[in-house]
């Protein structure tokens, strides 16, 4: 009996020896906020903040089967670059673009087609920027042209032209209006009988009064000094400082269109187009997925808090542009006379996904779309994935006729984030085709770190105040047959290219000619 | 220390006379998986344990009357739940593993009746991965619900298992040459389901504890 009990006492023995076998993992540290303590070899260290680069990515990212595939070995990355970071750190003096140089063979490989990283170099005081998606893109033959001709309506609405429907009264049924801060300020120095011009035509007649009163001398001085502060060309945030505070200082002059300049526009401005062409076909062209701050009165609040009479009325012709767009469709549509719609998202990059509903969800049942799925990271582990989920985006949830008429969206190179959802979605609508060329490539989504904690991913660091910030999405985006298009972009169903020499001459757009010729033809 | 706990414990397998019996049997029960990771920063992940089921067969052949060598082959599921507070994920895993664990068998006690101690070491194999359970998409703002079998990635998941298995029961003799067997058995994994397959070390084990009930036939 002794010897039985010495025995299985052994066994046990023999076995608590093995129980210490398991590992430990390492502890991670979260990277989503400044935490002085995740950041603090990145500060003053170049091999710090590469670790910080790597690790963050390694946790937060989630393409990396998808980067597999594509032959990328992160952790063949960490083995040869950090040797090369840890030598910057033996230098008294490294150059931004050393650091530049370095940092693009780390992220260029990368597919994400947000993701843009900032890096402080500690030895300069500046800050990197690298892109690995602008890296990529700038090397097709199609980018400079389409960073180069935004899409402009100058040839079509022009009646001589025969391209434009025309009212009863024989005008052309088109209207534009811009809320970009640029183009505002360009209204104000631009326009005949208005702001900078009423200026320039005001000190004229002043200066051409034989016997002025002491009143206009000092007004044709003070305008005088004020018109050639502004006449250099105002634009840019800084200037837009320098604008309002003017138009503040000097409102007693009453300057026709010298009002105030929401610096909100800087964010959320939008350049929006509608024509009804020939053939009533209602074309949109929007520059960027902002329209819900103008159509969406709480969002408005929320995006405009300090919106006053000026704000109002820029907001106000915006809406009343897409407002033309949707009553032509829904009208021609209600008679049988509707020939058609394009959604211009050309040089568009992006911005709410509520927008879609105002676009090409304008034109689709209620009750959202399904245009893909999604998925998200579930846990520090490179691979640890949530299973993919339908990604439903909303449709206008008005009452509304569905379109059944041909649909085109145009779009190019820089048709980025939610330009390119449009573009996916419109190759999943029975009636409407992708007509351009192959979009950028960023179809993953994007959330501000504020909602971090709930899917554990996305940015990393925050902008300008830790050593290392990297601008990213929140989640990996599939097409409906499971294929990942990111850092590849959406093909168009017709591939047509822009002649720059036509457009630039005389306005004509081979893009927008090949979209109108297959909703008139059906080819 | 580790050195000279193998060497007493070595020693003492030693000391045997010789006995010769062969049994065959089978055995079925349920199991609780309970699975440990580090959840690091993600505080609100909670991992919890699962039942599944384990049947298998066994083979047995006494060395002493006391002492035999004692094999098993089982299908044995090692379940667990993964969940967070946060947001509403839920996620239900159930792992199929065929499993050998081969254990010295000690038993004492009378003739009909006798308690019984295994002791040893078991291999096995991941055989199938399923989930189910829900997940939110923030964008949508839509829960989903989904049943899947989890994809394998050879990169990541390590099929092969392997560990320490002990267990204690009681056997009951019926009938001349059939033994009915309650045991509760324990399988310590040492081998982490995930492969270090990233710079950065994550370990993830599972740990068994079966209640099973069999039937064996001496010889």
């Amino acid at each position: 009996m002794k010897n039985k009990i010495l025995f299985i006492l052994g066994l046990v023995l023999l076995g608590l020896s093995m129980g210490s076998c398991r590992g430990d993992s390492d502890t991670l540290m979260s990277y989503d906020h400044k935490d002085n303590l995740a950041f603090k070899e990145a500060e003053k260290s170049f091999a710090g903040k590469f670790k910080v680069i790597w690790n963050a990515l390694n946790q937060n990212y989630a393409l990396w089967d998808y980067e597999q595939q594509n032959g990328l070995d992160w952790d063949a990355v960490y083995d040869e670059y950090l040797p090369q970071f840890e030598a910057l750190d033996e230098r008294e003096k490294v150059t931004d673009a050393e650091l530049e140089d370095l940092l693009k063979k780390v992220l260029n490989p990368l597919h994400d087609g947000h993701m843009v990283i900032f890096v402080k170099n500690h030895l300069t005081g500046r800050s990197i920027r690298v892109a690995p998606a602008m890296n990529r893109n700038m090397q097709r033959p199609d980018f400079d042209i389409a960073d180069i001709c935004h899409p402009t309506l100058e040839y079509y609405a022009k009646i001589e032209n025969g391209e434009v429907e025309v009212t009863s009264d024989g005008e052309p049924i088109y209207m534009e209006y811009s809320t970009h801060v640029d183009d505002l300020l360009n209204q104000f120095m631009a326009t005949d009988g208005y702001g900078l011009r009423w200026m320039a035509d005001s000190i004229a007649s002043l200066q051409q009064l034989t016997t002025p009163t002491a009143k206009q001398v000092e007004i044709l001085q003070t305008l005088t000094n004020l018109y050639n502060l502004l006449n250099y060309g105002v634009t840019g945030e800084d200037d837009l400082k320098l604008y309002n505070t003017m138009c503040e200082r000097f409102s007693y002059l009453n300057i026709p269109g010298f009002d105030p300049i929401d610096p909100k526009f800087g964010d959320y401005g939008v350049d929006i187009k509608f024509a009804l062409l020939k053939g009533n076909i209602a074309y949109l062209y929007f520059s960027d997925f902002h329209l819900t701050f103008y159509l969406v009165d709480a969002v408005r609040d929320e995006g405009f808090p300090n919106a006053d009479e000026y704000t109002n009325t820029h907001m106000d012709r915006a809406y009343a542009v897409w407002s033309a767009w949707i009553n032509a469709i829904q009208k021609l549509h209600s008679l049988g006379q509707l020939g058609g719609v394009i959604i211009d998202v050309r040089g568009n990059g992006g911005g709410l996904v509520s927008d879609f509903q105002f676009a090409l969800g304008a034109l689709l049942p209620r009750g959202g779309f399904t245009y893909g799925d999604v998925r998200f990271k579930r846990g520090t582990g490179r691979l640890d994935y949530s299973p993919l989920m339908p990604q439903v985006i909303g449709t206008l949830e008005l009452d509304h006729a569905i379109i059944t008429e041909p649909i085109v969206v145009l779009a190019n190179c820089r048709s980025i984030s939610m330009a390119e959802i449009t573009s996916l979605s419109a190759k999943e609508v029975e009636n409407a085709r992708l007509i351009g060329k192959r979009t950028w490539g960023g179809l993953c989504t994007l959330t501000d770190n504020e909602e971090f904690s709930y899917n554990y991913s996305g940015h990393i660091g925050v902008k300008d105040q830790t050593p290392v910030f990297i601008y990213l999405p929140t989640l990996a985006t599939f097409t409906r047959d499971g294929k990942q298009l990111e850092g590849i972009g959406i093909t168009p169903d017709i591939d047509v290219d822009l002649d720059e020499d036509l457009f630039t001459l005389t306005g004509k757009d081979t893009q927008l000619d090949r979209a109108l010729q297959y909703i008139r033809t059906g080819n | 220390m580790k050195k000279k706990k193998w060497l007493l414990a070595c020693a003492m397998m030693f000391s045997m006379t010789a006995h010769a019996q062969w049994h065959i049997g089978v055995s079925a029960g349920g199991d609780y998986n309970v699975f440990s990771m580090n959840n690091q920063y993600q505080s609100d992940w909670t991992s919890e344990g699962r039942w599944g089921g384990t049947f298998g067969v066994m083979g047995q052949y006494d060395v002493l009357d006391w002492l035999g060598i004692r094999a098993d082959l089982n299908w044995t599921q090692k379940n667990y739940r993964r969940h967070r507070d946060r947001i509403p994920i839920d996620y239900k895993y159930y792992n199929h593993y065929l499993q050998l664990p081969v254990m010295a068998s000690m038993s004492v006690g009378g003739t009909k009746l006798r308690g019984f101690v295994n002791l040893g070491v078991y291999g096995g194999y991941w055989l199938k991965s399923q989930r189910d359970g829900t997940d939110m998409n923030l964008f949508s703002g839509k829960y989903y619900t989904f049943s899947e079998d989890v994809k394998f990635n050879s990169e990541r998941d390590q099929r092969w298992d392997c560990g320490l298995v002990g267990g204690v029961g009681l056997e009951y003799l019926f009938a001349p040459h059939w033994a009915a067997q309650l045991e509760v058995r324990y399988y310590y994994s040492l081998t982490s389901v995930q492969k270090q397959y990233m710079h950065v070390k994550d370990y993830r084990y599972n740990a068994t504890t079966a209640i099973q009930v069999g039937v064996k036939y001496g010889f």
